[in-house]
């Protein structure tokens, strides 16, 4: 039901700001179902899972890169290991999805080893790793990044370059994402998942092998992730490591609790207040992520279930 | 016809020497108790019978297989299923879906993700017979946080049936439980033997004695004595054990 | 031989910084069984204020003394006010509220000093080199380090195995429920390991500032090495801290200077030193899948079996 009333306030969203001529808002709803996206697939590692994962800006930041170097390599006219770039979001996307698939499998697969905080710990050093490597790409202009502002946005024969249409597309693989992993939670899958989160231990007496249930949520939440990555740098335009900052994912992290974790819709909820704040309070002060410290402060110390959790008076909080 | 046996087991923490040589082995159709006082190292031989503890040395062995190198989940694969001494299910889901979690471990992978959990009409069939055999039957729609503890200890060993167990390996099912209740479950556990092999640690020796069919008593983490309950009854050594506890208890 | 030796020498400066860091978050984790990511922001503490007090007095001690008091009384507070509620929570709600003293203390170190880069010099002594190898001046500043770290080392590990306070930390990181029954003020002792962890990160903020330029967020990568030294050492254990820092800051650094030379054996030269600088700044992560894979609970961590 809340689910259904984000996705339609949402669809409606571009429309409403252009009536309060505010038509520049519209980029800032993009960012809202993007990064919506991103955290809606750490929420199923960390709400239904139970791992706390602090690095998933590795992948974010990997989406971004691939398919920021494709386009790059297109306009450049140059290659990529042999391979043409291309502005193409039908290639680009999917490309991003495969190679956070594949640096999930290998960072899950070296993290879920172990459990608890060493895991937190692994996650967020395994992010900075890949963001040093991001720093160290001198071709995309290392820790500067380097614009894109000439490619276009082409989604199939769709030329997307206006805002208003792109934030459509955009809507539209959130709005599919949010049916698919609806279903997955719900599914046998998801049954396990959540049983390996609440007691690991008994999972395996039962016969469970944890290690690769989890591991594939790791995997499927990472590859999402990385499609939010690329979804964003060609919203931006422009490519750099600040995708991948581990403060990134401290903050995906931040709207999957804002909005309340294990509910998946939390987490656009939380990246649409997370936004909505930045939009109004940086024009009273830059250092406006102090008000962000203290508001995530107040509701980890008060309202543990998060907006949604006080909103419905449910959600759950067991992880 | 099956049979769970090990041979010259061994664990030690660090200078603690836990589990001494031992030699057990447990056969469909009999219950066989374990017991002996508190620290005797019955649950870390139970869990090494059971896979979530590799023992340092010795072996053991599912109908003359080895099985020591097999992991917990693969035990329960291949026939050896366990229940916990801490109640140890799922709060928050409800008792139905907690047994038919436990049917999904054992009915090949659930690595399917689209169709609802709950639509597998066969699945929640057997679930409902197998909270039938634990007379769990009018609660499967209960959460499972509203079972009172004696409640709890039955849904317990429901989950653990859910593998169809060859041999089942049971720390203490009936402790906190009001004697009735215990007896109830007693019964339950021996009916159960009549086609698996069950092991049965418990500290309660009424129903060690009108329960099982052989009990084997451990000590410091070897075995002292085994055999029947009235071999075990008039062991000179077991009764010097047990007197000496009851003094201990009562200085 | 020479270049190994200042690399070597180097290396273990880092290492010794970063066992500043890492063996009071070790501490902090092993006793108290909290992961706090505003560690780094109590290095940052110390940076800022041996920034602020050093241009004022151009005294390196006194700056060294106000920096190294300033995190620990920003230590004390923040175990008073936030840490002391989080004992009792999950690991996420704790990595939630530190992640929360990070933002605060990021934005609000720019409030008050603003964004421009503020240094600190090293002590005016520490600017000679001394002859520490056949021809080979090595900067006195850097020995000073390593002097440090050994100090540091030593007063842990008197502190860990000499003294009361030392053995209720052991006990308390083996058997966290004894420590009531022991009759040890258990609030008191947690303030006191987290202030002594606040102050050892501080002093790590001040006297590696001469390298950084001071700025927000600066302590952040110092807090997530720190985390892949425990990760490598494991958690709870000093000796892992002591060995993690030391073997990751020879690694990191003997990478950096050796990779990229290595790799112009079999590739064109800015091809090798591009390469070469990236294997080299995720050399440490390869030492941490190394030992994810053959020891996931850390080389001198409790083994999981």
């Amino acid at each position: 039901m809340l689910t259904a009333v984000v996705l339609a306030s949402l669809a409606v969203a571009p429309a409403w700001v252009q009536a309060v001529d505010r038509a520049y808002l519209v980029t800032m709803l993009t960012r809202i179902v993007i990064f919506g996206l991103a955290a809606m697939s750490l929420d199923l590692v960390v709400g239904y899972g139970g791992m706390v994962s602090l690095g998933h800006a590795a992948f974010f930041g990997a989406g971004a890169y691939t398919a920021g170097a494709l386009t790059y390599h297109s306009l450049d006219g140059s290659t990529l290991l042999g391979v043409p770039g291309t502005q193409q979001a039908l290639v680009t996307w999917p490309a991003a999805a495969v190679l956070g698939a594949l640096l999930g499998a290998m960072i899950g697969g070296l993290c879920l080893r172990t459990t608890g905080v060493y895991f937190i710990m692994a996650t967020l050093a395994f992010n900075q790793m890949v963001y040093f490597l991001f720093n160290a790409l001198e071709v995309y202009g290392g820790d500067d990044g380097v614009g894109l502002f000439a490619a276009g946005r082409s989604i199939g024969p769709l030329d997307a370059s206006d805002d208003v249409t792109y934030f459509y597309v955009c809507f539209a693989v959130l709005a599919a994402f949010v049916v698919v992993l609806n279903l997955m939670v719900r599914s046998p899958f998801g049954r396990v998942l959540r049983g390996c989160r609440d007691n690991p231990a008994r999972m395996a007496a039962l016969g469970f092998h944890t290690y690769r249930y989890r591991l594939v949520a790791f995997i499927i939440s990472a590859s999402i992730s990385s499609l939010a990555g690329a979804m964003a740098v060609t919203e931006s335009q422009f490519l750099s490591p600040s995708f991948a900052e581990w403060t990134e994912s401290g903050e995906l992290l931040v709207m999957v609790i804002l909005g309340g974790l294990g509910s998946l819709v939390g987490g656009i909820v939380g990246a649409a207040a997370l936004f909505v704040l930045e939009e109004f309070a940086i024009d009273i002060t830059d250092n406006w992520q102090f008000f962000v410290g203290v508001g995530l402060l107040a509701v980890v110390l008060a309202a543990p279930r998060g907006l949604t959790g006080l909103v419905l008076g449910r959600g759950r909080r067991n992880v | 016809m099956s049979e769970l046996s090990c041979h010259g087991l061994r664990k030690s923490f660090g200078a603690l020497v836990v589990t001494d040589d031992l030699a057990l082995s447990v056969r469909s159709g009999e219950v066989h108790a374990l017991i002996g006082p508190n620290g005797a190292g019955k649950t870390t031989a139970l869990a090494q019978l059971s896979g979530e503890l590799r023992p340092d040395s010795g072996s053991v062995r599912l109908d003359g297989t080895d099985i020591t190198h097999l992991s917990l989940p693969q035990r329960v694969r291949v026939g050896v299923a366990r229940s916990y001494q801490i109640s140890s299910i799922f709060a928050d889901f409800t008792v139905a879906e907690n047994v038919e979690l436990a049917l999904q471990a054992v009915g090949g992978h659930s690595f399917r993700f689209f169709r609802p959990a709950r639509s597998n009409a066969a699945r929640l069939k057997r679930a409902r017979e197998l909270l039938a055999v634990v007379g769990l039957t009018d609660a499967g729609e209960a959460s499972a946080q509203r079972l009172s503890h004696g409640q709890t200890r039955q849904l317990e060993i429901a989950m653990a049936l859910a593998s169809e167990p060859e041999v089942l390996l049971l720390d203490e099912p009936m402790a906190g439980m009001a004697p009735d209740e215990a007896h109830r479950l007693a019964e339950l556990v021996r009916s159960l033997a009549s086609d698996t092999a069950v092991l049965l640690v418990e500290h309660d020796m009424d129903i060690v004695f009108s329960a099982a069919d052989r009990i084997s008593v451990l000590c410091e983490g070897s075995l002292i004595a085994s055999g029947s309950p009235d071999q075990i009854r008039s062991d000179p050594e077991v009764r010097r054990l047990y007197l000496r506890e009851d003094a201990e208890a009562e200085n | 031989m020479h270049l190994f030796v200042e690399q070597t020498l180097n290396g273990f400066q880092l290492g010794f910084t970063l066992l500043m860091i890492s063996a009071g978050l070790t501490l902090i984790f092993g006793i108290m069984n909290i992961i706090n990511l505003a560690h780094g922001s109590l290095f940052m503490v110390g940076a800022f204020v041996a920034a602020g007090v050093g241009a004022r007095t151009g005294n390196y001690a006194v700056a060294l003394l106000a920096g190294t008091a300033a995190a620990a009384v920003a230590g004390l507070v923040l175990e008073f006010v936030l840490i002391r509620r989080l004992y009792h929570r999950d690991h996420l709600d704790q990595v939630l509220a530190t992640f929360a003293i990070v933002l605060i203390s990021n934005e609000a170190v720019q409030m008050i000093w603003g964004t421009r880069p503020a240094s600190v010099s090293a002590p005016a002594f520490a600017d000679r080199t001394v002859t520490v190898f056949p021809s080979l001046p090595y900067p006195v500043y850097r020995l000073a380090i390593i002097a440090a770290g050994i100090a540091a080392v030593v007063f842990l590990h008197l502190l860990v195995d000499r003294t009361r306070v030392g053995m209720w930390i052991r006990a308390g990181t083996t058997h966290r429920e004894l420590l009531g029954a022991f009759g040890v003020n258990v609030r008191l002792l947690f303030t006191v390991v987290f202030a002594i962890g606040a102050a050892l990160a501080g002093f790590a903020g001040v006297v590696a500032a001469p390298f950084l330029s001071v700025e927000s967020g600066v302590g952040d990568n110092f807090l997530i090495l720190s985390f892949v030294v425990i990760v490598v050492g494991g958690i709870g254990s000093l000796k892992g801290a002591v060995y993690g820092s030391l073997a990751l800051g020879l690694v990191d650094t003997w990478a950096r200077t050796y990779l990229p030379d290595l790799f112009k054996n079999f590739l064109d030269a800015s091809t090798a030193s591009t390469v070469g600088a990236s294997v080299a700044s995720a050399s440490i992560y390869l030492v941490m899948v190394v030992v994810l894979v053959m020891k996931p609970s850390g080389l001198f961590g409790l083994s999981d079996d």
